[in-house]
């Protein structure tokens, strides 16, 4: 079986601890919890013929007085980098970070996700925005309603390979 | 062209060059450019320059020139050092990673060796720290050092290393990624992927944390009797889980295991993409780190061990000392019981000692010897100390006893206590009854003394015998009266004092001389006259009297043939009025 360490790269809040708990166990909670450091999460999926253990290091979110650390990125074989549509500047710190994971590990597979879909209302992020960072190809997730989830991982899984 | 023969065509070459160069560097041959050999060593020489102008036919010859200078001597080395240590220098520079991953196989062993001799130093150190300790365990352990012959310091870590491997983790380095995972007991198994990535999460956490360099690394974790011990390659970890306390030694193990692995497997470390199967080449040197020590257990077999004789020892005694102190217990508590339900003793304090007892009361003179009991319950005379104070038992029994021992009753009498009052009954002396009666009264519980009927008839008939004699016509006392009246008054004191209670008629007799009137007047007046005279002579019978006890009667004796005479007589009787 083939294993991937897979990264969890975003400002803080954004919702990568949903996102990998909406993936791994189907479970959604309001309440937040900020990740001191990281939490290692564990997902085997299947690409095409093939089983894929995805070590997903849900590590702990950038914001001012935190800077992801280097030493977690180490040995990644991708990353999902995920957005906040409701904030505008976690678009922002994911550029900054994606620009320091390059320099730090090379370019490696990623996937940018745009989460949070379903606070429609609070969006404060253009879908110019998103296709200018992301390309034409944009992920919008949803943690909470599971919305393009699956998918998101499963597409850096195949990225992987 | 093969390498052999290349070589030789390369000695002959520099043979000739070394020949040429000598004959062309005289002054002679520079002297006489026209000379034949002159031309030949110009030959020589451009053969020279052209093999020392082509690379590639120097690196044929450069090996054998370097191997040739070393044997000579030390100058090619000594000229080339500074260019070796410059290299050497430069690399680390560069990239310390590459020289520290060549020297790895090298450096490891080293450190091993160094850090078993300051093992070797930290036991001696332990042994003489543990040299005083005066625990009971430690003495124990000091006493089987003594036994085995080991040094204290082995014998205190053996004691103390009792563990077991039950996991153990080949993780890669660089990701984190579980490569391969060995368990001691497959029901143990957990989810040895997360287990991995978050010990080299955690590990990566520390470095940050503390600003560690990249070289320190996370070498143990513990959580109570769980220890996790990480021994690091280059490219890989060997992680242990380890129930107990583990030796030292086991590191190495760990680490051996790791530089074998590195050794081995270092290309698919290196090019490590996520398939871990390569490396189940590498289980059985990971199962060569499941190990256990049963401590002491191990050690020795068999139930003959000293410890186990000892056990069996002490318990023995126990069962022993169990025995005797149970068996003990029982007789003591029979001793004191029959003691207590003897008559005449009164236990008031006992004291059951380990060697010793003691018991303490009080004892009738006429009870059971309590001495003469103890070898009946099987303890000898000395074993017991008795103190025992005198008292006198009121029970009938005693009372009896000590009557019987007092007033020594005559054969056929027979002493009996009832309420306060000694019975006695049978044939028994006058005197006798009449001592008996005084001394009764002095026994303690004894408040009077009573002859039953028959006891005292010999009084009695005494006393009914016994004739006072008058003067003829008159109411006089004859002669000699004297002495027979005091007898009769003690008699009578003696009867009147067993208690029975006395009727005693007065008889007054007269002779049919004389008128009948004049008789009967007489006899009346002798009767009354030795009523008065007894009454007169005896305090004892007077108060007697007046309370009751003992009551007179006159009686008028008509005077026929058989009674004739000048006297007086008494009848008694026992039964009160």
């Amino acid at each position: 079986m083939i294993q991937k360490k897979v990264c969890m790269i975003g400002a803080t809040g954004v919702g990568k601890t949903s996102l990998v708990r909406q993936f791994v166990e189907s479970i959604f909670s309001e309440k937040y919890q900020a990740t001191i450091g990281v939490k290692v999460d564990k997902k085997v999926v299947r690409v095409g013929n093939r089983d894929v253990t995805m070590m997903l290091w849900d590590i702990q979110g950038e914001d001012d007085e935190f800077e992801i650390r280097p030493s977690f990125l180490r040995g990644a074989s991708g990353y999902m980098l995920v957005v906040d549509m409701t904030r505008s500047e976690t678009l922002e710190t994911a550029k900054r970070i994606q620009l320091m994971i390059e320099d730090q590990i090379g370019v490696v597979p990623f996937q940018i996700i745009f989460n949070k879909h379903d606070l429609k209302d609070e969006f404060e992020i253009d879908d110019s925005w998103m296709v200018e960072f992301a390309g034409e190809k944009v992920l919008r997730t949803s943690a909470k309603t599971g919305e393009g989830v699956e998918d998101a991982f499963l597409g850096i899984a195949a990225k992987m390979l | 062209m093969s390498s052999s023969v290349l070589k030789k065509e390369n000695e002959n070459a520099v043979s000739r060059n070394d020949d040429a160069v000598e004959e062309f560097s005289t002054p002679r041959s520079s002297q006489n450019p026209k000379f034949p050999k002159i031309r030949e060593a110009q030959s020589d020489i451009g053969e020279l320059r052209r093999l020392l102008v082509k690379p590639g036919e120097v690196s044929v010859v450069l090996p054998e020139a370097v191997r040739k200078s070393s044997e000579k001597d030390g100058d090619l080395a000594e000229a080339t050092l500074p260019i070796v240590e410059d290299n050497i220098r430069q690399s680390a520079a560069r990239d310390p990673k590459i020289l520290a991953q060549a020297l790895y196989p090298v450096i490891g062993p080293a450190i091993r060796k160094a850090i078993s001799q300051a093992l070797g130093a930290m036991v001696q150190s332990l042994n003489q720290t543990l040299e005083h300790s005066i625990s009971p365990k430690g003495i124990s352990w000091r006493i089987e050092a003594l036994r085995t012959g080991k040094s204290f310091g082995e014998i205190v870590m053996m004691k103390t290393l009792l563990y077991r491997v039950e996991q153990v983790f080949l993780i890669h380095k660089k990701t984190g990624l579980l490569l391969e995972h060995v368990t001691a007991d497959e029901s143990e198994k957990q989810d040895a992927d997360m287990v991995s990535a978050m010990l080299t999460a955690i590990q990566d956490f520390a470095q940050d944390s503390f600003n560690a360099s990249e070289d320190a690394t996370l070498d143990s974790l513990k959580i109570e009797e769980l220890s996790v011990w990480i021994e690091h390659s280059p490219d890989a970890l060997v992680a242990g889980v380890i129930r107990g306390t583990p030796p030292l030694s086991l590191r190495e193990t760990f680490s051996q295991a790791a530089e074998e692995i590195q050794f081995y497997q270092e290309a698919d470390l290196k090019n490590f993409d996520g398939n871990a199967d390569v490396f189940e080449r590498s289980r059985p040197v990971l199962e060569r780190c499941l190990q256990f020590q049963a401590g002491e257990q191990k050690e020795t077999s068999g139930v003959f061990k000293p410890m186990n004789i000892v056990a069996a020892g002490l318990l023995g005694l126990l069962f022993i000392f169990g025995f005797f102190y149970v068996r003990d217990y029982y007789r003591w508590s029979g001793f004191v019981e029959r003691l207590e339900s003897e008559k005449g003793i009164l236990v008031t304090e006992t004291d059951r000692g380990f060697f010793t007892h003691s018991i303490s009361g009080l004892r009738d003179p006429l009870a059971v010897d309590p001495v003469g009991l103890t070898e009946e319950y099987g303890y000898d005379s000395e074993d017991v100390e008795q103190n025992w104070k005198t008292y006198y038992d009121a029970n009938s029994e005693f009372i009896v006893k000590r009557a019987e021992l007092l007033l020594k009753p005559p054969r056929g009498v027979k002493l009996s206590f009832a309420n306060g009052v000694l019975s006695a009954e049978g044939n028994a002396p006058v005197g006798w009854l009449s001592d008996a009666a005084k001394i009764a009264a002095a026994l303690i519980g004894v408040n009077e003394f009573r002859a039953k009927d028959g006891v005292a008839d010999g009084l009695k008939n005494k006393i009914e015998s016994t004739v006072v004699m008058f003067n003829c016509n008159t109411d006089d006392f004859a002669k000699d009266q004297t002495t027979k009246i005091e007898t009769l008054v003690k008699d009578l004191e003696s009867f009147a004092a067993l208690g029975n209670g006395a009727n005693i008629s007065v008889h007054g007799h007269t002779t049919k001389i004389g008128s009948e009137e004049e008789n009967n007047s007489l006899s009346d007046s002798r009767a009354e006259k030795v009523k008065s005279e007894i009454l007169g002579r005896s305090s004892k019978l007077r108060d007697m009297n007046n309370t009751g006890t003992v009551s007179f009667k006159t009686v008028r004796i008509e005077a026929d043939k058989e009674t004739e005479e000048c006297a007086a007589t008494l009848t008694l009787n026992a039964d009160s009025e």
